[in-house]
């Protein structure tokens, strides 16, 4: 997988420019990724999509909210790390003082103290600093259950991983924590966007495309940390 | 990696909802003291929308009609409906062309007026604007929801051009880095690929969704 990854992204390196305007669809393996859509979109109707509703109803609000706030918390070295990579000292001020604030006075991240006092959120990761020193995304890829994706992010989300502090802590019964982490981050994901992608579905005549969209035109703006790139719109 | 991966997922589809929400998020009166023309547009009219979705003492339907006409007024749905149809509008008749902006156009409304109940009392507030070119502006807009206060305003964005009589319009919305008639664009080519180019084809199906829309915004009227 890495080595597909990298094959793409050098490519992707030396023919394209380091964000490409969201215009072009730059899907090549489109079959395959539609097939790949289908498969996950199936996976959400069956299983993810029920389990995430049953999750909504009985687990009270405030409670899914600190479930929440304790994982992002978790990311925090992985966006400090990142923020500096990136040369954001400001944002990666905010980052050092969220993960001091919640971890300590938020109870090991169950509340989001630091938000309250103005210090907001807000996520990177190695996918949008490589996006930052000009590395093109390449092709999209659907993964399987995962989602939407591209050689770029793909390469980003193993190098986060493996520059996670907790990738390398050992602990009895770790693989448990892992995959209860890993679930109940997928689960209180999806039930927070129940409705969002039900409309998203209701509202398009091609899901498959609408997603592809939007994936790229949100990545790309989380890579400009929101600033809009009025020159790269089409005209029209 | 799954959790990145979701996340990504995530940040990516949680947008859609707020195109409703957003334009339905109207605003506070106009009192930026140094607003330029397009921004003073956009603040005056998202309050007029606002003051049509608050505006209670009217039936149903009566502000629903309201509400259409507002926003037909407000966005160019011709121009968007030619820009969604990407190089298919070169080789399609000007008929079907018609056609398809006029369904498009009802397939608009509907896709609004299905979002309308959720709408909660948000507020818009223009930030800025930056131009593009003389008659290309965008206009940057928080939208702050009051039932949280504490929660990030998310950040919404309007391209206003001007008309061939100068009056201003709207040609796309942009909610958190998204913009809609992009978004529009690359379902409606990507169903007009699978189908051969197909514009009657498409036309056809927006008819169908419109309807489905409509029937699915009474039902939750009823509620």
């Amino acid at each position: 997988m890495a080595v597909l990854a990298a094959c793409f992204l050098m490519t992707g390196c030396a023919t394209m420019p380091a964000i490409e305007g969201p215009q072009d669809i730059n899907d090549p393996f489109e079959s395959v990724n539609r097939l790949s859509f289908n498969i996950s979109l199936a996976f959400d109707k069956g299983i993810l999509r029920p389990v995430a509703i049953v999750y909504r109803r009985i687990i009270p609000e405030p409670v899914r909210d600190s479930v929440r706030n304790f994982l992002n918390n978790l990311d925090s070295p992985l966006i400090f790390a990142n923020d500096v990579l990136q040369g954001e000292t400001d944002r990666a001020g905010t980052t050092l003082i969220r993960a001091g604030l919640n971890t300590t006075v938020g109870l090991v991240g169950l509340f989001d103290v630091a938000g309250r006092m103005g210090y907001m959120r807000h996520y990177e990761d190695f996918g949008q600093t490589l996006a930052v020193y000009g590395i093109g995304e390449g092709p999209y890829i659907f993964v399987p259950l995962f989602g939407p994706a591209n050689p770029r992010d793909i390469l980003g989300w193993a190098v986060d991983l493996a520059f996670d502090p907790l990738t390398y802590a050992q602990w009895e019964g770790k693989i448990y924590w892992q995959a209860g982490k890993v679930s109940v981050d997928f689960v209180d994901l999806r039930a927070r966007n129940i409705e969002t992608l039900d409309d998203l579905e209701k509202s398009s005549l091609d899901f498959y495309a609408s997603v592809r969209s939007l994936y790229r035109q949100s990545r790309n703006n989380e890579i400009r940390n929101g600033a809009t790139e009025v020159q790269d719109l089409p005209d029209f | 990696m799954s959790t990145l991966a979701l996340r990504n997922w995530a940040a990516a589809i949680v947008c859609a909802v707020t195109f409703g929400v957003a334009l339905f998020s109207f605003a506070e009166p106009a009192r930026a003291a140094a607003a330029n023309p397009a921004e003073t547009f956009v603040q005056e009219n998202i309050d007029k929308g606002y003051a049509i979705l608050n505006n209670t003492q009217l039936p149903d339907a009566e502000r629903r009609t309201q509400f259409r006409n507002f926003m037909l007024s407000l966005t160019d749905t011709k121009r968007i409906g030619a820009f969604t149809l990407g190089q298919y509008a070169n080789s399609a008749s000007k008929a079907d062309v018609e056609a398809f902006t006029n369904a498009f156009t009802d397939y608009a409304v509907a896709v609004y007026e299905s979002r309308l109940s959720k709408y909660k009392g948000q507020t818009l507030k223009v930030t800025g604007s930056t131009e593009r070119a003389a008659d290309d502006v965008i206009v940057n807009a928080d939208v702050i929801n009051p039932n949280a206060a504490n929660a990030q305003p998310f950040k919404v964005a309007f391209r206003v051009r001007k008309t061939s009589e100068g009056r201003p319009i709207i040609t796309d919305m942009q909610v958190e880095g998204i913009w809609l008639a992009l978004s529009q664009r690359s379902d409606f080519t990507a169903f007009l690929q699978q189908h051969g180019g197909n514009v009657k084809a498409l036309t056809d199906d927006l008819k169908r969704q419109t309807a489905q829309l409509s029937s699915a915004a009474l039902g939750t009227q009823k509620l």
